[in-house]
Formats: structure tokens, sequence, C-alpha cells
């Protein structure tokens, strides 16, 4: 049973009919949502988990397949396209239950439907807290299925199929742990030290949507680039060589409002008209100058970390013109 | 905590300190809520260090109001009535620096500018309490009445500004709600609300002459008042002035601590 929690609601049920998928995911990446859309078809389920805004996981289950990541996108265009009915839902998680779904819809499988009653399952619960993993535990049977969200080893949440919510205590998981049959996957998040990879960055939506759309026969249009081969690489720098200064410009943008806000994004805005255009942060004095002003305005309204990572993020961006 | 020993001993030291015939007592409470002050002023100086000039007026303004408050634990600071008008006039500074810091800070959300340096809010304000002083010193040596009037002035300015101030807070909280140092923004609208109840029933006292200089005046001048007729009005503007003041510095501490884990 394919399980996954439901947070704060921010939209319950729509009809897909109601919605154009690349408005959808613009909506999201925008309002900066972290945790996942789900999209539920009659043959087939996707989700899509975000944090920040950033589409960091995607997954369709399909005729009995799980498809992962781009080749998800793909599917989930189609199943749009030609599907005749679905709903499309978005629930907001917490960070560390965010983190959490990640490994589960994304992550290795650490343990992978193993009996309960086969393992010792205390020492198991003693290895996620001693190697503090960032993971779900999930535990089902045929009828029931159940989640147990980890946090760098600690218990972040509870999720069954009859929650409405992350719940606090383990009451419910416990008993399905106790009925027979019971099996149990762990999903562990791998270490990226802290970089994720946009998906929304690699595949072109929009123009796969209107080229799907216009002729459902038609090939779908190539992904913009092939996905890095280690998880550590930094999104921006996998995507380089299709990256136009417009787009550089947004993103610096984009990050100035990640880490200081709305003035962030002002403040970065006025900074670079003031030192002429983005084609200008080419020259390294020029954009240490731009650096230098964005820090001192943003000294009055982020903390000295954010203002540091923010300039990271903005000269690796930089480094793509 | 009895420290009468301990200045009894710095008269010794310093012969020309007035000698101490008294026992010095000073409650803890009045120690805890010059800490309070002391914690503001140090964590909004560490946060001037390498920021713009807008840090650097709060900054001043904090320390003022430490000397100012902590300045009234000394013994024989009703012995020299100068030295007290100019310590009301160096805590009516001090909200005056801070205001202009805070109104700097909301132009600077507005226009996301930062002009003008740090040594004019440094000799500005030294050559602004160089002129009290000086002003102070060229008149008569105040009396009960003119020290009264002093505080007076105090009250009345630190109650308007706060007002300013709150709202200005709230504003510069509209601008920047998305920001990481947003919400520290907002406790210092917590803070100017305490103040501005602190003050206000300092100054309402004061207002209708039932403050205590004002009736230490009256007991030997044998002046009426019509104290004993709004007792109850009076406990209450004692006790809000006496809870506010607390919760003035302890808010203003709390504050800073919450700035500088943002901030960091």
């Amino acid at each position: 049973m394919f399980l996954l929690p439901k947070g704060n609601p921010l939209a319950e049920n729509v009809p897909i009919s109601k919605l154009q998928l690349p408005d959808a995911l613009d909506k999201l990446k925008n309002g900066k949502l972290t945790g996942c859309a789900i999209f539920d078809f009659p043959a087939a389920d996707c989700a899509l988990v975000y944090d920040e805004g950033k589409l960091v996981t995607a997954i369709v289950h399909r005729d009995g397949n799980e498809i992962k990541d781009q080749a998800a996108l793909q599917s989930l265009v189609e199943l749009m396209l030609l599907a005749s009915s679905g709903t499309f839902s978005v629930y907001a998680l917490s960070k560390d239950i965010t983190l959490a779904v990640m490994a589960l819809v994304g992550g290795p499988a650490t343990i992978d439907s193993q009996e309960i009653k086969l393992i010792d399952f205390k020492a198991l619960l003693d290895r996620i807290k001693t190697e503090q993993m960032t993971a779900t535990l999930k535990i089902y049977t045929p009828e029931r299925a159940g989640l147990i969200f980890y946090r760098n080893g600690a218990t972040v949440g509870f999720f069954h199929d009859a929650s409405t919510g992350i719940e606090t205590s383990a009451g419910e998981v416990q008993q399905i742990a106790g009925l027979p049959g019971a099996r149990v996957d762990l999903r562990v998040l791998a270490d990226t030290d802290g970089f994720v990879l946009d998906l929304a960055g690699l595949i072109d939506i929009r123009s796969l949507w209107e080229a799907s759309s216009g002729n459902p026969f038609a090939t779908p249009a190539p992904t913009v680039a092939a996905p890095p081969s280690e998880p550590t690489v930094p999104a921006p720098a996998v995507a380089a060589s299709t990256l136009s200064a417009e787009e550089i410009e947004t993103a610096i943008f984009d990050l100035a409002n990640r880490f200081v806000g709305k003035l962030g994004r002002t403040l970065a805005e006025k900074e670079l008209m003031n030192i002429g255009s983005v084609a200008s942060l080419k020259d390294p004095d020029k954009l240490q100058e731009f650096l230098a002003a964005i820090e001192k305005g943003s000294k009055l309204l982020a903390s000295s970390n954010k203002i540091r990572e923010m300039k990271e993020a903005i000269s690796a961006q930089a480094a793509q013109l | 905590m009895d420290l009468t020993g301990f200045f009894q001993a710095l008269t010794s030291i310093f012969p020309f300190l007035p000698k101490v015939y008294n026992a010095v007592v000073i409650d803890y409470t009045s120690l805890l809520l010059v800490f309070f002050w002391f914690v503001a002023a140090a964590f909004s100086f560490y946060f001037s260090l390498n920021n713009s000039r807008i840090w650097t007026s709060i900054s001043i303004g904090f320390f003022l109001l430490f000397w100012s408050q902590s300045y009234q634990l000394n013994p024989w600071h009703e012995t020299f009535t100068v030295m007290i008008a100019v310590h009301y006039m160096i805590g009516t500074v001090a909200i005056l620096v801070i205001s202009h810091g805070i109104q700097e800070y909301f132009v600077f959300t507005r226009t996301l500018e930062i002009t003008g340096s740090k040594k004019t809010i440094y000799i500005g304000t030294a050559l602004i309490l160089a002129l009290t002083i000086l002003v102070v010193s060229v008149n008569p040596k105040p009396s009960l009445y003119v020290l009264r009037n002093y505080r007076m002035m105090n009250n009345t300015v630190w109650f308007y500004l706060c007002i300013i101030n709150i709202y200005t807070i709230f504003k510069i909280y509209k601008e920047m709600k998305d920001s990481p140092i947003a919400n520290g923004i907002l406790s210092f609208g917590l803070v100017f609300i305490f103040a501005l109840i602190w003050k206000g029933a300092g100054l309402y006292l004061m207002m209708y002459q039932w403050d205590k200089p004002w009736l230490d005046i009256i007991e030997f001048d044998e002046i009426s008042t019509d104290i004993a007729l709004h007792q109850g009005k009076v406990d209450i503007a004692k006790s809000l002035f006496k809870t506010f003041n607390f919760l003035t510095s302890f808010s203003v501490a709390g504050t800073f601590a919450y700035l500088f884990k943002l901030l960091r």
C-alpha cells in the first residue's frame, strides 16, 4: 500500500480537469512549499515532494511499477492528459517530516519487506537512533500501513492509513506492528551534504506539457540535461550549459529572496542595477562589489550564516556566466 | 544587598567623595534591572560592530539608558542635584537617539539605502550631551521642583516617542515580514509597549501631583493634596509603573538575546 502522510492541507481532492500542470507546479515552487503534492489517478498514483519550493523527489506507481525522478515527471504529464479522472492534493509538512518523506520516496531500501517477527525490531530501532538516520520506517500488512518518521535518529512523527494528520504518539502504528504478517521497510535519506537537486530545473515541464497537449502521440520534448551521477553535485552546476543570463539573474534574485526575504530580492535587484547588468558579474571585481553591497544591506535583515550561504550560492550562479 | 562597607572604604581611598553616614542597601531588583539594561547595551554594541550606523544609533541609545539607570544605584546620586538633572537629560537623549535609529531602520526598509557615517552619530550625541550639561551647569542649582520638572520632561518625551516607535516598528515589520529576523524586530515593539505603560504611569502620577517627589516637596511646604481621595487610581498607577519598569528592562534584555540568536 503506497502511503504518504497528510500534513496541513493546502488543497484537497481538486479534480485534475481543473488543473494546468505547469501552472500548478509553478505555484508550488513560488509558494516555497515544504511538503508533498499527491496526484491520485484511477490506475496510478504520483507524489511530488517539495523542500522550500524545490522539487526534490517525484515518484509514480503505475501498473505495479515504480517510476522515479525525471521519468516520473514525464509519466505524470502523460497521466494528466490521458486519465479520465483524478484528484490533486497538496499538504504542507514540517521540514523534519519532509526529509523523512524524501527518504521514504527516494531513499534506498536499507530493509525491504522484512517480516517483523523475523528481525530484531528493537535492535533496528536502536540502530536508527545510534546511526542518527533520517529515515522512514514503514510498517504494513496487506490491509493496514503505518509510518514512523525519523530525523537524525529522533522520532519526529507518526502516520497511519486512518490518520488525518501527523500524529505524535505511536499507539496505532505499534498496533499495526503487532498484526500477523506485519512487514517493515526502512528507507534512509542519502547524505548529500545539504545539496538538494531541483528536478523542476532538469526537465522543462511547460514545454513537455505544451508539446504533449498539442499531439498526444508526439514524442515528448527531450529533457534539459542529464541528471548528475553523484547527489553531492550542486543543482546549478548540472544545468550550467543551458542557463541564460536572464535565468541566472532570476536565480540570483530567488536566492536573495530565499535567504533574506522579499527585501533581499529588492536589494539584489537594486544592487545589480547599480553595477550594470548580470553580465557585469563575470568581472570578479564587480562580483565582489555586488556581494559586498548585498551583504551590507542584508546585515540588517538576516544572520551572518545565512548571508554567507547566500553569497556562496550567488557566486556559484555567477560562475556559470 | 548591604554595600555600606564597600562605599565607606571607597570614601577612605578617595577623600573627595562625600562621607557615607547612612546604610547603603541596594535591593536585588534594582541590581537586576540595571543588569538587564547592561545586557541590552552590550548586545546592541556587539551588533553595531561591522554594521551600518542604524545599529550605532540604537547601541548608543541603550548605552546611555544603561548609564542613566545605573547612576541611580550609586549612594551619592541624590547629593549632587546638578548630576541628577544631567542624568534625567541623558535618559531623554537616550530615547531620542534610539528613536532616530528606528526611524533610519524604517527608511532603510523602504529605500534599501544606508547613508551617513557612524562618526556623525557619535559626535552628534556627544555634542547634544555636552550642550545638556552646559545648560544645566550655567543655570541655578536645580531645586526639588526643578528636578521634578526634568523628570516630567523625561517621562513626557519617553511617552510620546514610545508611541511613535511602536508605530514605526510595526511598519518595519510589515516590510520585512519574511526576513529571518522579523520576529526579533517585532519583539522590540513589545519592549516599547511595556515602556509606554511604564513611563505613561509615571507621567500620569506626575500630572496629577501624586508622585513621590511631589509628595516629598509638599511635606515640608505644607501644601495639601487630594491623593487620599484617589488612592485606588494612585495604587494602580504605582503598580503599573513598578511592574512595567521591570518588564521593560527584562524584555529589552530578552529581545536582544533573541536577536543575537537570530543574527548569528
